[in-house]
This record gives C-alpha cells, structure tokens and sequence, in this order.
C-alpha cells in the first residue's frame, strides 16, 4: 500500500494520542508530589515533561508489536490502527474532562480490538490474550500496590513518630522528587516507544520503511517531543483526583505512594509481566491512604474510577469501530480526512465544555469538594501536618 | 505423538515474582529511608550524644547507599526494556 497522504494523517493521530497519553499520565508520576508541595505544581510538571523526553530517548528497543498477542497481526490495516488511535483518542479525553485516571494503553489496546472486529469480526481477537495481557494485570495492579503502600505507610509511620516534623517533611518531600524523577522517566520509555512502534508500523505497511527496519530518529523525536509537551500542558483535573480526591497525602503518605508506584512498575517491567502504571499508581494512592490510623480513603471515587477501567476496553473498542465504520463509508483517504475532522471537532467541544470549571496549577490543590467534584464529602484531616 | 503443553492464560510465575520483588523492594526501601530520615532528625537534635550522632550518620551513608543502588537498578530496567 502506497498513499502517503493516508500515511500523513496516520503519524499526526498517532502524534496526537501520544499527546493525549502525556497529559493523561501526569498524574501518575506528580500527582502526590504537587498534593504535598514537594515540589510547586507548575514546576513538578516541567521536571516531568523534561524527564519524559529523556526517558523516550533511553531505549530504542521499539518493540513494533501494538496490540501483539491481543489481536491477529496478519489483519492490521491500516484503518484498523487509525480506528484504534481515535478510539483511544476519545476515551483519553472523555476520561481526563472527569477527571478519571484511566489506562491509555488498555483504551489503545481496546480502540484497535474495536476497530479490528468491525474489519474482520471476532475471530480476529486473541481472546486469551486479553485475559493474560489486559484482565489479569489490571486486576493485580492496583492490588499489588494498594497492599505494599498500606504497609509501607504504616510501617513507615510508626518509624518515624518520634522524628521531629520538619525533618521528617523535609526527608520524604526529597525522597518524592527522586521516584518523581524516575516514574518520569519510566514512563517516557515505555509510552513514548509505544507511539514510535504504531509509526513505524505505519511506514512499514506503506512501504516507506523496509520490514524490520530501525525506527527512524525523526519518529523518536517527535515521539519524545509529543508526549513530553502533553505532560507540559499538566492533566490538572486527573493530578486534582489523584492528589486531593482519593485521600488527603502527608508526605509520608504520598513519598511510600511514589516508591511502590516506582517499584511495582519497574520489577514489573523486569519480570516482563508489565502492569498499568496508572493503575498501579492509584492503587500506591489509596494504599497510602489505607495505612494512616484513621484509613481516611474515598472509597466511593475509588469506585467509580474502577468502574471506569471495567468499562474502558469495550467504550474504546465501540469508538474504534465507529471510527473504522467511519472511514469504510468514506473510502479510506477521504474516511481518515472525516473521522480526524470529527475527533477534532470533539476534542474542541470537551475542552470548551472544560473551561466552565477550569483546574490549573493555581487550583489543583483547592480543597476536595470546591470545584465539580461538590458533592463529595469531605475528609478529616490526617494527623500528620502537610505543611512545615 | 508429542503433546504441546497449553500456554497458560495467565503468567502465574511472573506475577507472583512480581509479588515477592515488589513487596520486599518496596517495603524494605520505605523502612531504609524511614531509618534515615530518622536518623537525620537524630543527627540533628542539640542533645544527642557524639555516639549517637556518629550512630546516625553511619545509618543515612548505609541508607544513602542502598537508594543510590536502587535507583542505578531502575534505570537498568528502564534501558534495557
């Protein structure tokens, strides 16, 4: 297949995901950091941003294999990778406008099953693959963490009782920049190179790139440069859930929070059974919060959060095969031209819709219960002091 | 005839060394910097004896240590995905 004018659209979707996914996964890596004032909220998210392009750059070991193991690889076409982009697209804005931290590799993984089923029906998903690389994760995830962080944080607690406050402020607000640091970088690593390998995956089935060839630095760098301007532009309304909504983080709290985020992600990485870090990272959130004497945990936005991943595989799979309906009934270079038209047009209509309650760097530390989230129930303070 | 063993859905070996790993790493790292940071506030305090203070110090170096190898580790990891 040559049609580079298809294959343009492909590399700004996929540039665009990569954006998304950024400012999506933010939180992820600052959002105890800002809750506690480790670091100043604007600075925290420059630090990342910068991070997650070191990070994209670590590692070229681009693993081309999108949704490897989950779908037929011999049926990816393209409309069916363009149909997954804007499936996760969609489902990446949808949840960062509530504010919802949601895996943007289980709503890639979930686009292109979409778009793959509307191509070549159901016979074409590895359904063993999805209980293995996508069920079973994310259900351990926020498990694993959630239990090392309750432990950690009480054990971590009651050493430190007789320390005096400052020192103790002081030492677990440095420790927060250094796992900050190093989920940033984590993270540029491993979704970055996600984005590069759905390019060169592209440029492979246009014949611009031979089979098995390197991925060019010029993917990379805008790869790199991509998800790192997301992080720039900061997810507020998802470092607000994960920092204020959850639990209210000392910072005992949110330094144990980072560490088991650090460590699940990486020895998961390790043992090659990788986990979602957004699902590990709030579970590292609400373990932390478990582990304080008064287990001062919003159980009831842990819910819905939940309820958000049980359903971001099948909402992203249903726009991934609206967007590949989409471009069939348009033909396939006027079809991409529509459907990134209409993301477009969506995309517009949820950030102007955000603006109405706009969550910034100035008020992404406001008190839980002062912006849309209002009919939540406050909490009672922890009993340990945030601020020195 | 030779029969194939069925790959298991689930990755049980891996998931439970995950398990393992992440809780002694994770715990284990908490408690280290707790102790250091411990330490410190000791170190710090006008009262505490010289063998306390020396105590102290030698404990943040020990923690010091063991973080710096823990993060040389991460990014190990992190290069060699």
């Amino acid at each position: 297949m040559h049609n580079t004018f298809v294959l343009v659209f492909v590399v700004l979707i996929a540039v665009g995901f990569d954006f998304t996914n950024g400012f999506h996964d933010t939180a992820n890596a600052v959002a105890p950091t800002v809750a506690t004032g480790a670091l100043k909220p604007r600075t925290a998210v420059i630090l990342s941003s910068a991070l997650n392009l070191v990070g994209a750059f670590l590692s070229l070991k681009v693993a081309a294999t999108v949704a490897s193991g989950i779908v037929s690889q011999g049926d990816i076409i393209m409309p069916v990778v363009i149909g997954g982009l804007i499936g996760a697209i969609v489902w990446n804005v949808t949840t960062w406008y509530f504010g919802i931290p949601s895996s943007s590799s289980h709503a890639l993984i979930g686009g292109i099953i979409g778009a793959m089923i509307a191509h070549a029906g159901s016979s074409a998903v590895l359904w063993s693959g999805i209980v293995g690389k996508v069920l079973a994760p994310s259900i351990a995830a926020p498990i694993f963490a959630l239990v090392i962080a309750a432990i950690a944080t009480s054990l971590a607690r009651r050493l430190t009782k007789r320390s005096d406050d400052a020192t103790k402020s002081a030492g677990m607000r440095i420790g927060q920049i250094g796992s900050t640091s190093l989920l940033s970088i984590a993270h540029g690593t491993n979704d970055a190179q996600k984005t590069m390998g759905v390019v060169t995956l592209a440029l492979v089935a246009n014949g611009t790139l031979a089979q098995n060839s390197a991925t060019p630095k010029w993917v990379v760098l805008i790869c790199g440069l991509a998800i790192a301007a997301g992080t720039m532009i900061g997810g507020w309304r998802i470092i607000r859930t994960m920092g204020q909504g959850f639990t209210k983080l000392s910072p005992t709290q949110g330094f144990t929070a980072q560490i088991t985020s650090s460590v699940v992600i990486l020895t998961s990485s390790h043992f090659g059974m990788p986990l979602s870090t957004t699902y590990v990272a709030t579970g590292s959130i609400l373990g932390a919060g478990v582990g304080t004497r008064k287990r001062t945990v919003r159980w009831k936005l842990a819910g819905r959060v939940a309820t958000a991943w049980l359903i971001t595989l099948p909402c992203a799979g249903v726009c991934g095969a609206l967007a590949f309906y989409g471009q069939r009934a348009f033909g396939v270079s006027f079809g991409v031209v529509v459907m990134t038209a209409i993301l477009i047009g969506y995309c517009s209509f949820i950030y102007y819709h955000s603006r109405k309650d706009k969550i910034n760097a100035d008020n992404v530390n406001d008190k839980w219960g002062e912006h849309s989230e209002a009919f939540e129930k406050p909490l009672e303070p922890v009993e340990e002091p945030v601020k020195v | 005839m030779t029969v194939t063993p069925a790959t298991p859905l689930i990755d049980w070996h891996a998931l439970v060394q995950v398990l393992y790993t992440s809780v002694a790493l994770g715990i284990g790292l908490v408690v280290l910097f707790s102790v250091g940071v411990h330490s410190f506030s000791h170190y710090r305090r006008a009262d505490s004896s010289v063998a306390l203070r020396s105590l102290s110090v030698t404990a943040m170096g020990l923690v010091a240590l063991v973080i710096a190898a823990t993060v040389v580790w991460g990014f190990i990891v992190i290069i060699n995905k």
